[in-house]
């Protein structure tokens, strides 16, 4: 077989112009850490999949490329890889490590990078102050918002209104307390509780907030100085009277609370085994998924104040973003990071992962209307009204497990409150 | 034999050889040697390296694994005097010995009751070995939920006889006995596989005589069986020991630890202070203490061994 001179000559020139056409979009990868993995297909993940999708869509010489990670170990595991010079272009940081993205200095100056490309307005529009303002160190902002969660109680509407409970008495301590004892039943009189009344995730591991840690908040005594805890105060000791009182007295509770965390939590309140349950909202989407009951009945309420006045400080927790300081590409990092807190990538986040939005914009959409997001608006509400960080220079990963434990302390060996307080105390001035 | 300097000449004649660090090795020797070498390179880096480290480590003050401050000896003596830890010493010690007497005592006896080959010893064994090979976590996880009061198979079985109200889990007591049923139940059929190598390895003319001469069951135990078991006997408490001492997942899987830290064990003080609380300098002083007493107690078991050997001779 013999080639044609002029055949091969249009084939090398049509080749050349491939790899030269290619050479000119060259394309920039840029990496990201997550927990998520958007080759599955929990809602968030799926919500990533396409923020992905429409980026590179719109950046066609940018890519990007995911490497999963387990999130407790991500976040560490950055702060070494600034320090080695190895690390991703964009990270996702939860609460509890924006004190460490500060104090390792790995994290790009987000203003610079993005924010002051924002109009006053664009910047306003993230309407949890304290969620944005805690990823800034030093007067620099080193993470922007990507979704926040918060623990929340859950409750069951059709519950609830077969016990003839209105759920606006939620609003008060003593409220919930009563809310939750009219549904706990054994319903074959074998001894054990077919539906309890109040979950509460209280394991000294994965946990959530309890009454004992937002019952305490609303105090005028703060419960922290600086990273100095100061848990044994009277709200203090009233908090965790009333936590104990719910297993003990009210029976509201089980006892085995004391070794569930938060997936136990999770999976009983999804399977119908609780009326009212503390998990974290941005399980909502996935309880709705996994429920046993028609997720329609989900209902979800702000945290209650002793005077039943406003609604309990609602704490802001959830994912910020950041990019590496030294990244070689953070322009195109920037970019990424700068869709995925855009209007479109929030709404993606919303409406797709089953997220709160962070822009007060998104709150207009129609999607928002509808009934079954109502607790869209519940959430929003409760964090522009009473929202609460926290401190985020200190080491708080014990935190709710040493108030838990303080909780086991008193109901197992019956010491009084502020003794059990006192101890925490202690096991947190530890963790510094 | 002719000797030179430290040289000296030993063997087939012809043949020099050095002694001492400085001989010149045969082949072979240098072919063991190479066989050998790759896993002392890797026990180098794997083992050796990070030890050190981490004793480097135990010496700092360590956020977010960067060496803050220097802290001398003051993250041991923090372990040391620290009521969480000597809480989680006690736990660990409880357990340590409730698992490993009751699950020498089940391994043994069913290595006893199934030593015969028979088809039905063979599939006997088999089934002893599921929870064995079913991994610890999802074993642990399958016990948490039997044992869980409202939802649990437990609960159930109490319910009818008016014990509906009785909590395993949540009682500090109960939740440690549910813990040592957890090794017992996973790590029984480890020893009964060790222990059964033992008793396959004793010559069978030794009870066969010693039924002629009229000994009884309990009376071959414990004059064959056991003198004759000492070493798989040893070695399976040893391994057993190191095992229960260092383990996580149960305590981590079963209670999380609770109630009140009643179940919280060294391994999992160690996970929360290291993986939870990421306090990794407090963490590796932590694991070296841990490491010391490993090393004492074993080095207590092969004394007290020697001891009854002498003492039997």
């Amino acid at each position: 077989m013999r080639f044609h001179p002029f055949g091969l000559r249009t084939a090398g020139l049509a080749l050349a112009a491939a790899l030269l056409s290619s050479a000119a979009i060259a394309e920039t990868t840029v990496t990201m850490w997550t927990f998520l993995d958007p080759a599955k297909g929990s809602p968030r993940e799926v919500a990533l999949k396409q923020m992905i999708e429409d980026f590179e869509a719109a950046n066609p010489d940018i890519k990007v490329r995911v490497e999963p990670q387990d999130f407790a170990q991500m976040p560490p595991k950055f702060f070494l890889g600034h320090r080695t010079g190895n690390n991703p272009d964009v990270v996702w940081i939860d609460a509890k490590n924006l004190g460490g993205l500060q104090q390792s200095g790995a994290g790009a100056d987000m203003e610079k990078l993005i924010v002051d490309k924002w109009s006053d307005e664009e910047k306003k529009d993230f309407f949890v102050e304290a969620g944005w303002e805690a990823a800034r160190h030093d007067g620099t902002l080193v993470a922007l918002p990507l979704f926040h969660g918060a623990s929340v109680i859950y409750y069951r509407k059709d519950l609830l209104q077969e016990a003839g409970i209105d759920p606006a008495s939620l609003s008060t301590w003593e409220g919930l307390r009563q809310a939750a004892k009219a549904p706990t039943k054994d319903n074959d009189g074998d001894g054990r509780i077919d539906v309890g009344g109040f979950g509460m995730p209280l394991a000294p591991l994965k946990t959530e907030s309890t009454p004992l840690l937002i019952g305490m908040l609303e105090g005028d005594e703060a419960a922290f100085d600086g990273c100095t805890a100061n848990f044994a105060t009277d709200i203090g000791a009233k908090s965790l009277d009333y936590t104990v009182d719910l297993i003990s007295e009210d029976k509201v509770t089980p006892r085995d609370a004391l070794v569930y965390n938060v997936d136990d939590i999770t999976e009983q309140f999804a399977a119908g085994r609780y009326a009212i349950a503390i998990t974290s909202i941005l399980r909502q989407s996935v309880i709705a998924k996994n429920a046993t009951f028609d997720a329609a009945n989900i209902g979800v309420a702000p945290w209650p104040t002793w005077t039943g006045e406003g609604s309990g400080p609602m704490p802001v927790s959830g994912w910020w973003v950041a990019a590496w300081k030294d990244s070689p590409r953070i322009e195109a990092a920037g970019k990424f990071i700068d869709y995925m807190v855009s209007p479109q990538g929030v709404k993606l986040w919303s409406e797709v992962g089953g997220q709160v939005p962070t822009r007060r914009s998104l709150l207009e959409d129609p999607y928002f209307q509808k009934p079954e997001t109502a607790w869209v608006s519940t959430m929003i509400d409760a964090w522009s009204a009473n929202s609460w960080m926290e401190p985020t220079a200190c080491n708080t990963r014990s935190l709710q497990g040493v108030l838990n434990e303080a909780t086991s302390r008193a109901l197992v060996d019956g010491i009084d409150a502020k003794t059990a307080l006192e101890e925490a105390e202690a096991k947190f001035a530890d963790a510094q | 034999m002719t000797s030179i300097g430290n040289v000296s000449a030993v063997g087939p004649p012809g043949r020099a050889r050095r002694t001492g660090p400085l001989r010149r090795l045969a082949p072979d020797e240098w072919r063991a040697f190479g066989f050998v070498a790759p896993l002392v390179l890797l026990e180098i880096v794997f083992v050796t390296i990070p030890l050190l480290l981490g004793i480097y480590y135990s010496l700092f003050r360590v956020d977010y694994f960067e060496l803050t401050a220097f802290r001398g000896l003051e993250n041991y003596t923090r372990m040391l005097t620290s009521p969480t830890i000597l809480s989680a010493l006690v736990a660990t010690t409880v357990f340590t010995i409730g698992a490993l007497v009751l699950t020498l005592t089940v391994g043994m006896a069913l290595a006893l009751h199934l030593e015969r080959d028979s088809r039905w010893n063979v599939a006997v064994r088999a089934v002893a070995l599921v929870p064995y090979v079913i991994a610890m976590l999802v074993g642990s996880l399958l016990l948490r939920w039997m044992f869980s009061k409202d939802a649990g198979l437990i609960g159930a079985a109490l319910g009818p006889f008016g014990l509906g109200e009785a909590t395993i889990l949540a009682d500090p007591t109960a939740a440690m006995g549910a813990l040592i049923f957890n090794a017992v139940w996973r790590d029984s059929a480890f020893a009964m596989i060790l222990l059964l190598a033992g008793l396959k390895s004793i010559p069978p003319e030794l009870f066969a005589a010693a039924r002629v001469d009229g000994a009884g069951p309990f009376m071959r135990f414990r004059r064959i069986t056991v003198p004759l078991m000492r070493i798989p006997i040893l070695i399976t408490l040893v391994r057993l020991m190191i095992h229960f001492v260092n383990v996580l997942t149960f305590a981590l899987i079963l209670t999380g630890g609770g109630p009140n830290n009643a179940t919280q064990t060294l391994g999992l003080a160690m996970y929360r202070l290291g993986f939870v609380e990421f306090r990794l300098g407090e963490a590796n002083a932590l694991a070296l203490l841990v490491f010391l007493f490993n090393l004492i107690l074993i080095a207590i078991n092969l004394v007290l061994f020697r001891q009854r050997r002498g003492a039997g001779r």
